[in-house]
Parts: structure tokens; C-alpha cells; sequence
């Protein structure tokens, strides 16, 4: 080999070297900036139940018409993944051997759906017509174009979709999405994550109808001094009772409204927001630290917490008109209360026996 | 009507043990990175003297191979306090000092490409621009005080600080890499990658540092100990780091 | 290993750290006593006159050989020498120690995210819009100002109407002016307040500003600071992040950008992940910096507080001063108002982080930290200010100084402290930040090939700190004037009421 050669060898064997460890950037810098969503953005619950609904209608829509009228059908579909279709006047109870615990196969029906007690669902479950879950049972996706029940302590742990209307049963749980075309009904120490429907109704409802809006009343309300003998550091603020505020109030502690104060406006405090009885806020409400509501309390905005909230007895938040959002990372709603909208517990969401706590 | 055995499970699933939700916990997870970085760093001290042989042989090799004038491969000692000796590969090259021919290659090499420069796109423009002015206030330093420093002492130092790289990577990759990546295979991997990098790079380095000192006279001993020592074995790492962070867990 | 090499360099002081001596002693490469005989048949068989450890080739004979001259005794190093170095090595630690700190800072706070895994955004899709107020100042001819209040009255945005408030600023001599915003005011009765202000060299958006704020209403002013055209979604793009509880006060970034094609501009969507996903911790640290207006918050809230204490709670005008310069502005549209105005500089709203009057400014929040008057929140977002802003100064100190340890003869230093400036050269947008933060918090935003560019970062990290040196190197701040005062106008008296 010349001097030459080896010079030239060298070279290049230096910027390989050189280049080696840039390869995978300048590749990723040749690739078109656009490129598809996140995966992660993909998982999205909505998304999923759609996709899911795509796929029944895809791929089952004519097995559910031919099995109507005729036995169940069992097989499996082009991925190998076993399903079961159901007609009408069918019993899945029937389909299985009576000792089955845990059933791996997809579930689907041309009419109603009962789902036997202490069973576990390892796919998903989708009925043209209503589909009860009895109790202790465990499913893992629901979809119906009709009510879904869901029975005493069972579980739902990815989502659950009714076209019409939702009932959850005591001790129930829904972990993950439930969303439901007219309304959502959650039975007193029922568990939750995320809810969506245009009426969220927390356990018993009160038989006496809400309290009517007063009209447009004046203003009232003076600020109290900061070094007045009820305020200490300046940071905290308490609105005194029956009074009416129509401003933003924000502060960087603690915040208390008092009993049938109304607010015109959005509050927002570091610490934390104590809202009395009869308490009515046209406006959004956030906090970092917790927020608790007495009864009978109306927020028609956002009520949020980065922390915890408690919703007192019989209080609404949205209106009908007016969709809104309750979130929480620790969420929990006494009997009677009512949101319109969006439900959010981060970590813990529960429909208090206020039985048990009064 | 009974299904096929693969849809129905009569019988319970067995629950895992105690020792599987350990390992499965963040707490185990934790545990095992940590024990992985203390092996691969006792592993790589222990196969040092096995990577100086090889750094050894590999410049011995490739110095027979290139026709590199007057140039002898070695071994530098640095004695370090809890150490003792610290053994590296180095370079000895005899190189006559700067003549006026040398000066004015170096001085015109860093005017022509801080010129060229304009050329390029802005962001690059900036950082070839920044070479180039740099290699000019290193030139007009060593004008004012001549560095004392020969190639051997060069290659030393920059084997020393990419051994030290080496030896300390396991922990490092613990600490950026382990806390994001959970598959304890694609650990392994990019560590082991790396660490392999750094070792096979390492002779190539030091004889193109070398030749480059012999092509534009030590001059240029500061901007490429500077610009393209340690902070090259960096770009390199991150680079290798930032595409080990990109595997994805499912293929495709 | 870091620790050791150091004490080892510094415990051979005042010797140069690595001598030729080494040759003869410690070191096993010998250097040739003679030259060998020139044209030997086989120069490998040919007998070594060198150490036994030497490996390899023998030296070319062609070459002159080494002078004895090339290696010095070792000596004392005279004592004024070793003064310039012992500081030099005092200054490489301090600065290096910071940025230790800075980098176990950002570890910890990459460490947390991943323990604590935040919960995703909320999505509020039944949030109630807030009332903004939106500042046109007044920039550029006449019939550009003509034209776009002509262009804003006709904008259709996706906002609810009713909750949009504009704040005109404007010259009351120009008739042709007035006119437009008459006109705009009879194209959004009730929704325009006019701000006349005469126009001069001391009238500017950062003087108006204030006045702006009286003016407004609503939860936050949007300030249009530049000619940019509108896309119809922007206002609804931004003031969503302020429904966002866990973010107070979300500015969006306004990065000075070149055209410099999508390389960077991928990068800063990288960048932007770490950041908006790190800052939705707790302390929102980074997230302070990204725009003046939090400063200006910051300050407005402490001269409040001193000045007015009995104002703390009361609402004002504008709760937040949101500023955007970038987001939901189509760039392909800009055409020739991309052109970067030098005399715009102090008025501009971008990052201090870029922009170094900013850098000073917020420097300058240092003595927010030891008021014991403020509440401890704008304390401690004083110091998150003061701290962010000086890191670039002290990433410089550590790089020059590694640089002058290598020159005064302590290459293993210089080393360090190369390897630990560019070990936190890889936030694109010119803040020292190290890779790993920016890699993690990207892939759990979801961003996992981009992420790969990561190594070219460093290329507009150089690029933007760079800038910001010839910047803060070139531009004179001019004396600060008074503020200027709006003209009481009876015409603005009813918008305003």
C-alpha cells in the first residue's frame, strides 16, 4: 500500500469514525419536519372508543345481522383474537362453562347483554341494545348504543361508553373513561376518574328542585384593610357573608367566601378556596392547594384544584346550557351534587355516603 | 357450545411472587440500575489493562500501517492520589517548532475559513466563524507566551480525560439514561455501545490528532485540544445518548 | 476521578504538571539518544536504542532530531506566576461548582418528574373564555396603522366577540388615524378604548404600557408588538394555557429567529417540550424566564406591594400581561415585516435569556431576593430570575477560564472544564442546559425522533450565545426617559367609561 493509500485509508476510517455517531441525527434531519402524532397523543380514551366503534362496524356489523335470529357465533378474527356474537334472547351465561372466572374473548351482541356477576372481561364488550354488568364482575371496555348498568362493586377498568345513559351502582367503579350521551348517574361510594356527559348526577338526588337565581343584584363589598385584626400577613382574603363581588379575585393565600355570597367573576388563590353555604360564582374557580364547598353551592365555571376538592351536598356546577369542568387530583362530591360537563379526579375520585360522614 | 381453550381460563391466574413484584416495583427497578452501573464500573476498571494492551496494539498496528514520520506509540504515567499510577496510550511525534511558513499557513488556514465562512447557513455560520477566531486568539497567544506542551503530552491528555469518560460512563449513563430508558436490555446496550465507541475511538483519536499536528505544526496543538479533545468526546456521547433514548420499546 | 485529577494537578504545583521529566523517569517513552544509521534494510528488525516499553516505529531518520534543548528542567515555578494561576484555578472551581449545582438541579428536577409522573394536561373544553384586552401600539407609517386597525376590525377570530377588548394606541395629530379608530369603534361598540398618545421619541410600547394597563380590561392584555398577520385560531391557541391551573401565567417563548431553515426550528420545538413540560412542575422556574412580562409582573407586584399595600388584593385592570410575538403569527405569510428593527430592540417582547438588556434587567431582580417586605413567592421568583439570567455568564467564566488553565499549564483542568461547558451546551435556545433534561422531558412529551437532533443543538446553543455577546457587545441603551403620559382626549373619555 503507497503512503498515499494508506493516508486516504486512514482518512476515512477517521471520518467514519467521525460520522458514526451523528448518523442517527442526520437522518432524523432528512426526514420531512411533519410527521405522524405521538403515539402517546394516539391513546386518548375518546379516540380508542371510536376506533373500537369502527372496528364493530368494520368487521362485525354483518355477524351481527345474520346471528340475529340464529345460535351464537364463536371464532376467532384475522389477529387470532377469539370473539363471541350474540342474538337476540341469548345469555352469554349460556356460552360459557358454568366455572369460568376470566373469559378472553370479545363480546358482542345483537340485543341486550347481561354480563354474570364475578366475571372478568379481558376484552372488550360492545351490545346494540342495553347491557347490565352484574355484580363483583370486572370488564375492561363497554360500548353500547343503549344504557349500560353497571352492578354493586363491579368494575370497569379502561372505558365506558353509552349512547344514552349510564347508572353505577353503590360501591361501583369506573377506572379510566365513562362518557354518556344524555346523562351520567354515580350511586353513593362509587369510584371515578373521568367522566363526560351533558348531566353528571352524584348520588341521591335532593327532592326539593334548586334554589331559583336572584336577579342582578348591586354590588356590595369593602375590602378590609390589611391591618385590620382579621387579616394577619396580607395574604389571606375573606369575603364576609352576603356579599356580592363583581371583580376578579385573586390572591396569593387563602381564600374564604362566606355563606350566599355571590361572585361575578373568576377566583384564584395559591393556597386554597373555602366556599360557604348558598355560595353562587359566575365564573371559573382554581386553586393550587384544596377547595371545599358548603352545600348548595352553584359554580358555573371551571372548578379546579391542583390538590383536592370537596363538593358539598346538592351543589351544581355548569348548566345544562353551559357545559363546565370539574377537576381535581383528589375529587370528592357529597350526594346530591350535579356537574354538566367534564369530570376529572387525578388520583382519587369518589362519591362521598354522607350518611357516613355526617 | 363450549369455546376454544384459548378463550376461557377456568382456573385462577397464579399471583406473582414476592420476589417478581420487587423487581417490578420503582423501588426494585431502582436497585437493579444501580447494581448494573456498580458492575459495569468494576467491570471496566477491571478490563483496563486489558483495553491498554489493546490501545497499544491497535497504535502499534496502525503506525506501522500509516506512514506517520518519526512517531512512537507509548505508554504516559499520571500519578493520581488514590490512584497511583494512571496508564495511558500516548503518542510521541517529534515536530520541529513553528517556522514563519507555519505561522502563516495557520494564520491565513483560520482567515480563509472565518471568509468561507459567510457561506454557510447563519447558525453554522456563527459556531465556523468561532473556530476560526478562536484558532486566531490561540495563535496570538502563543505568539505572546509559547506553550511548553509536545505532542506526547497532548495525546496523554486527551487519553486520560477520554479514559476517565470511559470509566465514569456507567455511572453517568445511570444517571441520564437508566432514569428514563426501563428495559434493562436497552441499558446494557447503550452503555456497552458507548464504552465501545470510547474505546474503539480512542486510538484513531490520538494518531489523527497526531497527523494533523504534523500537517498544520503545534500550533494548532490548543484549538484541537480545545475545540476537538474533550468536548468532541461529549458530541459524541451525547449523539450516541440521544439515539440510544429514541428506541422504541415495540418495533416499528 | 474528577476530583482526583484535580488534586493531582494541584498538588504538583508549583511544577508545571506534566514535564518532559517524565521521559526520563515516570514515563516509559523514551526519546531517541541518536539517530539511527538512514537506509536500514528492515527498519523493524532494526535494534531499538529506546526504553523497552517503546512499541513502535522507529523515527524517521530524514527528520532532524529533537534538540535536547526541547525539555526543560523541571523548576520552580517563579511565585508570581503561580498567583494568576492559584485565582484562575479559584475562579475554575467556583464557576464549575455552580454549574455542578445547576446540572444536579435540572437532574433532580428530571428525577421528580419521572417519579412523580404529572398527570396529562386537562383538557377544558368547557372552560368559559376570559376577557382579554388587546394593545395595538403604534408602529410604523401612518397607512400601515390605517391599515392594520382596518385589518383587525375585520378579523374573525374563534373567539367569543363579546370577550375581546382592543386598546389603540395612536397619535391624536394623525386625522387620518383618529378616523380609523373612530370607525373601529363603530365596528365593536362598547369593545374599543382608545390610548392617544402623542407621538415622540420617548413614546414607546414599554412607556405606554402602564397606561395600557389602566385601560384595559379584562384577565389579561395581549400586546401586538409587531406587524404580524393573524391566523383566525391564535387567540384561542394562547389564552388556553392560561385556563391551565398549574400554570399561573404561561408567555409564550419569542425566540429571535433567523432564517435559518427547520433545523432550528425543530430544535426549539424540542427545547419547547422540555420546557413546558418541566415547568408544569411546582416551580415553574424556567418557565419564568421566558418572557419579560413575568418580570414585569414580578415587579409591578413588588412596587404594588410597597407602594400600595392596601391594592394587594384589589383587582386591576389586567390581571396578566400575556405578550406574543410567536404563537399562532403564521410566519409564511410575513413577508417583508420579518425585517428586524435595530431601534425596536428595547421594546421587542422576547427572552432575556436571548436578549441581554433583558439578561441585565432581570440580574437586576437580585435585590428582590433580600426584601423581607415581599411575599416569599416574588422572592423566590426574583432569585429563579437572578439565577437563570447569570448562567450563561458563568458558563463563559468556566469556559474562559478552562482556557486559560490550558494556556498557564494545566491541561487536565482546561479538560474539565471544557468537558462540563459542553456538557451543558445543548439547550437550543443559548440557556446552558444539559442533554439529558431536554431528552427526557421530550420523550415523555411524546417527542421521540427529534430528539435525535439533539447533538446538533449545541450548534444554536454557540449560535445564540454568540449573538447575545455581539449583541450586548454592540447595543447602547439609551437614557432612560419619563414615562409618557396618555393625552386626556374627550373623544376617549365614553369607549373608556
Amino acid at each position: 500500500m503507497s503512503p498515499l493509500q494508506a493516508w486516504l485509508a486512514f482518512v476515512a476510517l477517521c471520518a467514519f469514525g467521525l460520522l458514526l455517531p451523528f448518523l442517527p441525527a442526520l437522518r432524523t434531519l432528512r426526514r420531512p419536519e411533519a410527521r405522524n402524532p405521538a403515539p402517546e397523543a394516539e391513546k386518548d380514551a375518546p379516540a380508542r372508543i371510536e376506533a373500537f366503534r369502527g372496528m364493530v362496524a368494520q368487521q362485525f356489523a354483518q355477524l351481527l345481522q345474520v346471528v340475529r335470529e340464529s345460535e351464537p357465533i364463536q371464532g376467532a378474527n384475522e389477529s387470532g383474537r377469539p370473539f363471541i356474537v350474540l342474538g337476540f334472547n341469548k345469555h352469554l351465561a349460556e356460552c360459557i362453562p358454568p366455572a369460568t372466572r376470566r373469559l378472553r374473548s370479545l363480546v358482542l351482541s345483537a340485543g341486550h347483554l347481561d354480563i354474570p356477576g364475578e366475571l372478568v372481561c379481558d376484552r372488550e364488550i360492545f351490545a346494540e341494545g342495553r347491557i347490565n354488568v352484574a355484580h363483583n364482575a370486572v370488564v375492561k371496555s363497554v360500548l353500547s348504543h343503549r344504557d349500560i348498568a353497571i352492578g354493586i362493586r363491579a368494575r370497569v377498568t379502561r372505558w365506558v361508553r353509552s349512547d344514552r345513559r349510564l347508572d353505577v351502582a353503590e360501591g361501583g367503579s369506573v377506572k379510566g373513561f365513562a362518557s354518556a350521551g344524555i346523562e351520567i348517574a354515580l350511586a353513593r361510594r362509587t369510584r371515578f376518574e373521568q367522566l363526560e356527559a351533558p348531566r353528571i348526577s352524584f348520588g341521591r338526588q335532593p327532592d326539593s328542585p334548586a334554589r331559583p337565581a336572584l336577579e342582578d343584584p348591586v354590588a356590595r363589598f369593602d375590602p378590609p384593610s390589611r391591618r385590620g385584626e382579621q387579616l394577619g400577613n396580607g395574604r389571606n382574603l375573606v369575603i364576609p357573608p352576603g356579599h356580592t363581588v363583581r371583580g376578579d379575585l385573586i390572591v396569593a393565600g387563602l381564600l374564604e367566601i362566606g355563606d350566599g355570597c355571590r361572585i361575578f367573576g373568576q377566583l384564584r388563590a395559591d393556597k386554597g378556596i373555602v366556599l360557604g353555604q348558598d355560595v353562587q360564582i359566575e365564573g371559573a374557580v382554581y386553586a393550587d392547594g384544596p377547595i371545599s364547598t358548603g352545600a348548595n353551592c352553584l359554580v358555573s365555571g371551571p372548578l379546579i384544584s391542583a390538590s383536592s376538592l370537596r363538593l358539598g351536598p346538592c351543589s351544581r356546577v355548569g348548566k345544562p346550557d353551559e357545559p363546565s369542568t370539574l377537576a381535581a387530583d383528589e375529587l370528592l362530591v357529597s350526594e346530591g351534587c350535579v356537574a354538566y360537563g367534564t369530570v376529572r379526579a387525578g388520583r382519587r375520585g369518589e362519591v362521598i355516603d354522607t350518611r357516613i360522614s355526617a | 357450545m363450549n369455546l376454544p381453550d384459548a378463550a376461557l381460563t377456568t382456573s385462577p391466574t397464579t399471583p406473582p411472587s414476592l420476589l417478581q413484584r420487587f423487581a417490578a416495583s420503582r423501588f426494585g427497578q431502582a436497585l437493579v440500575a444501580l447494581l448494573m452501573a456498580a458492575g459495569l464500573t468494576w467491570l471496566s476498571f477491571r478490563l483496563l489493562p486489558a483495553l491498554l494492551r489493546f490501545w497499544d496494539a491497535a497504535l502499534l498496528h496502525l503506525l506501522s500501517w500509516l506512514p506517520l514520520s518519526d512517531a512512537m506509540a507509548g505508554r504516559m504515567s499520571l500519578e493520581l492520589p488514590l490512584w497511583g499510577e494512571f496508564e495511558t496510550p500516548a503518542i510521541q511525534l517529534w515536530l520541529a517548532a513553528a517556522d514563519s511558513q507555519a505561522w502563516l499557513g495557520n494564520l491565513g488556514g483560520a482567515a480563509l475559513l472565518f471568509l468561507l465562512a459567510s457561506l454557510l447557513r447563519p447558525a453554522l455560520r456563527s459556531v465556523v466563524r468561532a473556530l476560526a477566531g478562536f484558532h486566531l486568539a490561540t495563535l496570538l497567544l502563543q505568539a505572546a507566551s509559547p506553550l511548553d506542551y509536545d505532542v506526547a503530552q497532548h495525546t496523554h491528555h486527551l487519553a486520560v480525560i477520554s479514559i476517565g469518560l470511559l470509566l465514569s460512563l456507567p455511572l453517568v449513563m445511570a444517571a441520564t439514561h437508566y432514569i428514563v430508558e426501563r428495559s434493562h436490555e436497552r441499558r446494557l446496550l447503550a452503555t456497552l455501545m458507548i464504552a465501545a465507541f470510547l474505546v474503539l475511538s480512542l486510538p484513531l483519536k490520538l494518531l489523527a490528532h497526531a497527523a494533523l499536528l504534523q500537517f498544520m505544526s503545534p500550533l494548532a496543538m490548543p484549538t484541537l485540544f480545545l475545540v476537538f479533545g474533550p468536548a468532541f468526546d461529549i458530541l459524541c456521547v451525547s449523539a450516541l445518548y440521544a439515539w440510544a433514548i429514541t428506541w422504541r420499546h415495540h418495533a416499528g | 476521578m474528577l476530583f482526583a485529577c484535580s488534586t493531582a494537578t494541584s498538588a504538583s504545583r508549583p511544577d508545571p504538571y506534566l514535564q518532559l521529566d517524565p521521559y526520563i523517569g515516570s514515563t516509559q517513552i523514551a526519546r531517541p539518544a541518536t539517530p539511527a544509521p538512514q537506509g536500514s534494510a528492515d527498519e523493524n528488525e532494526r535494534p531499538l536504542n529506546l526504553s523497552p516499553q517503546i512499541l513502535s516505529t522507529p523515527p524517521d531518520l530524514q527528520l532532524t532530531p529533537p534538540t535536547e534543548t526541547t525539555s526543560p528542567a523541571p523548576t520552580e515555578a517563579p511565585a508570581h506566576s503561580k498567583l494568576p494561576q492559584s485565582a484562575l484555578q479559584g475562579l475554575w472551581l467556583l464557576t464549575s461548582t455552580l454549574l455542578g449545582l445547576h446540572l444536579l438541579r435540572e437532574w433532580l428536577r428530571v428525577l421528580r418528574l419521572r417519579v412523580l409522573r404529572p398527570p396529562r394536561p386537562l383538557a377544558l373544553s368547557h372552560a368559559r373564555w376570559p376577557t382579554i384586552s388587546i394593545l395595538v401600539p403604534s408602529h410604523g407609517k401612518t397607512a400601515q396603522q390605517i391599515e392594520r386597525l382596518t385589518a383587525l376590525a375585520s378579523m374573525d377570530f374563534d373567539y367569543p366577540a363579546e370577550c375581546i377588548h382592543f386598546v389603540l394606541m395612536f397619535d391624536p395629530a394623525e386625522t387620518g388615524l383618529v378616523e380609523a379608530v373612530a370607525a373601529f369603534e363603530r365596528a365593536c361598540p362598547g369593545r374599543v378604548h382608545p390610548l392617544p398618545m402623542m407621538a415622540g421619541p420617548n413614546t414607546t410600547l414599554a412607556t405606554a404600557l402602564h397606561a395600557a394597563v389602566a385601560n384595559s380590561i379584562g384577565t389579561a392584555l395581549v400586546v401586538l408588538d409587531q406587524e404580524l398577520p393573524l391566523a383566525r385560531n391564535w387567540l384561542r391557541q394562547s389564552v388556553t394555557p392560561l385556563l391551565d391551573p398549574a400554570i399561573g401565567c404561561v408567555l409564550t417563548r419569542a425566540v429571535f429567529t433567523p432564517q435559518d431553515g427547520a433545523l432550528s426550528a425543530r430544535l426549539d420545538l424540542l427545547a419547547d417540550q422540555a420546557d413546558t413540560l418541566l415547568a408544569s412542575q411546582n416551580d415553574a422556574l424556567n418557565l419564568l424566564l421566558c418572557g419579560k412580562a413575568r418580570i414585569r409582573a414580578v415587579r409591578r407586584q413588588a412596587v404594588k406591594s410597597l407602594h400600595a399595600p392596601d391594592l394587594l388584593h384589589a383587582p386591576d385592570g389586567a390581571s396578566l400581561i400575556l405578550d406574543l410575538t410567536r404563537l399562532g403569527w403564521q410566519s409564511s405569510l410575513l413577508g417583508e415585516i420579518t425585517r428586524y428593527h435595530s431601534e425596536d430592540l428595547l421594546d421587542q417582547i422576547r427572552s432575556p435569556r436571548l436578549h441581554p438588556a433583558l439578561v441585565l434587567q432581570s440580574l437586576r431582580l437580585a435585590s428582590l431576593l433580600v426584601d423581607p417586605r415581599l411575599p416569599a413567592g416574588a422572592r423566590r421568583q426574583g432569585a429563579a430570575a437572578f439565577f437563570t439570567a447569570a448562567l450563561p455568564l458563568v458558563w463563559l467564566i468556566s469556559l474562559a477560564c478552562g482556557i486559560a488553565l490550558y494556556f498557564t499549564g494545566a491541561p487536565l483542568l482546561a479538560g474539565l472544564a471544557i468537558l462540563l461547558c459542553t456538557a451543558c451546551s445543548f439547550d437550543p435556545h443559548g440557556n446552558p442546559g444539559p442533554a439529558f433534561r431536554i431528552a427526557a422531558a421530550a420523550r415523555m412529551a411524546g417527542v421521540r425522533e427529534e430528539i435525535r437532533l439533539l447533538p446538533l443543538s449545541w450548534v444554536g446553543f454557540a449560535h445564540r450565545l454568540l449573538g447575545g455577546i455581539i449583541l450586548l457587545a454592540t447595543t447602547r441603551t439609551p437614557r432612560r426617559r419619563e414615562h409618557a403620559q396618555p393625552i386626556e382626549a374627550p373623544a376617549s373619555e365614553g369607549a373608556v367609561a
